[in-house]
């Protein structure tokens, strides 16, 4: 999570993807903690700085998505096209290894779905989702995002499902930059400048419970004792991991 | 493209302020509430608290995208939109007016006269920006 923010404050345009060394839960930028925790979170929740629903990963393909807004990558600024258009990538990319993957579709109904706890159980037109043999839909895949001075993070977890996605991440990260565009390309990981600003990040906002729990300055809030764990790391250094870049050709 | 009041001031990111007997009123334009879609969730500071000019002063989440709010004057919050939490839709129905967030006290005045009038965030709307 401090990465992805690392790169939203950055310039160039970056695909990549976070890897998880333990089941690890986020949850959205306004969700109530205590009713995360409350629903059984084998973790202490992080807190993204993008919008939704809370999020069990580990078996899932953890993606962030950060570049200019407007810029020819997303030419449109609205949350909605943005969404759509990593949604059509993801989409795109999946269809090799994920039969009948395509959009929701439908019409938004956010405000009906704020006591929805779980991503997943969440329904926006951007999700992808398959066909059950049976009638109905899985969503396999949810996007948040969160726009800052004229750029934008988009953050995406596909469901790996232990059948869906090929083993090899990092195919799969490179087929979705590949439909976000010609100029995509795989770099191997952040520079030591965006390194050093995900551990002040992770220092002053996702290693500290005010900001994981949402203690308002000067409110009676919950204990502070149970800190938070970004990335899943207990405080070892974010795991490695693959990243795309969509400035840079591959070679 | 929809009106733009030529009694205010504009910010590229989209936010107008207004001068008023009691502070400069902060809000965000109709083409960014258009923009945002359904909106779901407003964070706002307290009265009392200091925003400074280009920085967020706070956040409003639509359709699974936060968005900050930039602060157009620096200066000291007085008044907050209480009316906004239990109506959000204030903010896409009557945004220069209804849909006001913040009222600032503003600490220097130079901050207001830089901010676009409505004839050059017009054309900043024009050229798609």
């Amino acid at each position: 999570m401090a990465r992805d923010e690392a790169l939203l404050d950055g310039e160039r345009a970056v695909l990549r993807r976070t890897a998880w060394r333990d089941p690890a839960v986020t949850i959205g930028r306004f969700q109530e903690w205590r009713l995360v925790e409350l629903a059984g979170s084998p973790r202490a929740p992080v807190r993204r700085i993008t919008g939704g629903g809370a999020i069990l990963h580990g078996d899932d393909l953890t993606l962030g998505l950060v570049a200019a807004s407007p810029s020819p990558l997303f030419p449109d600024r609205a949350p909605e096209a943005i969404a759509a258009r990593l949604s059509h990538a993801i989409e795109r990319a999946l269809s090799p290894w994920v039969a009948g993957v395509h959009p929701r579709g439908g019409e938004f109904a956010e405000r009906a779905q704020r006591g929805v706890l779980d991503c997943f159980a969440r329904e926006t037109p951007f999700d992808l989702v398959i066909d059950l043999t049976g009638g109905g839909t899985e969503k396999i895949a949810g996007l948040a995002l969160h726009r800052r001075r004229g750029r934008v993070l988009i953050q995406a977890s596909v469901r790996r499902a232990g059948r869906l996605l090929p083993a090899e991440d990092g195919q799969v990260l490179a087929a979705i930059a590949d439909h976000l565009g010609a100029t995509t390309a795989a770099i191997p990981d952040l520079d030591p400048g965006e390194e050093e600003r995900s551990w002040r990040l992770i220092e002053r906002r996702y290693a500290s419970a005010r900001w994981n729990r949402r203690i308002r300055e000067g409110a009676a809030g919950p204990d502070l004792g149970a800190g938070a764990d970004p990335d899943g790391s207990d405080g070892a250094p974010p795991p490695s991991d693959g990243t795309a870049d969509p400035a840079h050709p591959r070679g | 493209m929809a009106d733009i009041p030529s009694d205010r001031r504009y910010q590229t990111s989209h936010e107008w302020a207004q001068k008023q007997d009691d502070g400069v009123a902060v809000g965000i334009t109709a083409f960014a509430a258009e923009e945002l879609g359904e909106l779901v969730f407003i964070d706002l500071p307290k009265v009392g608290a200091e925003v400074r000019a280009g920085e967020p002063f706070g956040e409003i989440e639509s359709v699974k995208a936060v968005s900050e709010l930039i602060a157009p004057v620096s200066g000291k919050i007085t008044e907050v939109n209480s009316d906004l939490e239990s109506s959000l839709e204030a903010i896409r129905e009557s945004p220069f007016d209804e849909g006001w967030m913040v009222k600032i006290e503003p600490s220097d005045d130079a901050e207001y006269e830089d901010l676009l009038d409505a004839k050059a965030y017009k054309a900043q709307l024009a050229s798609g920006e």
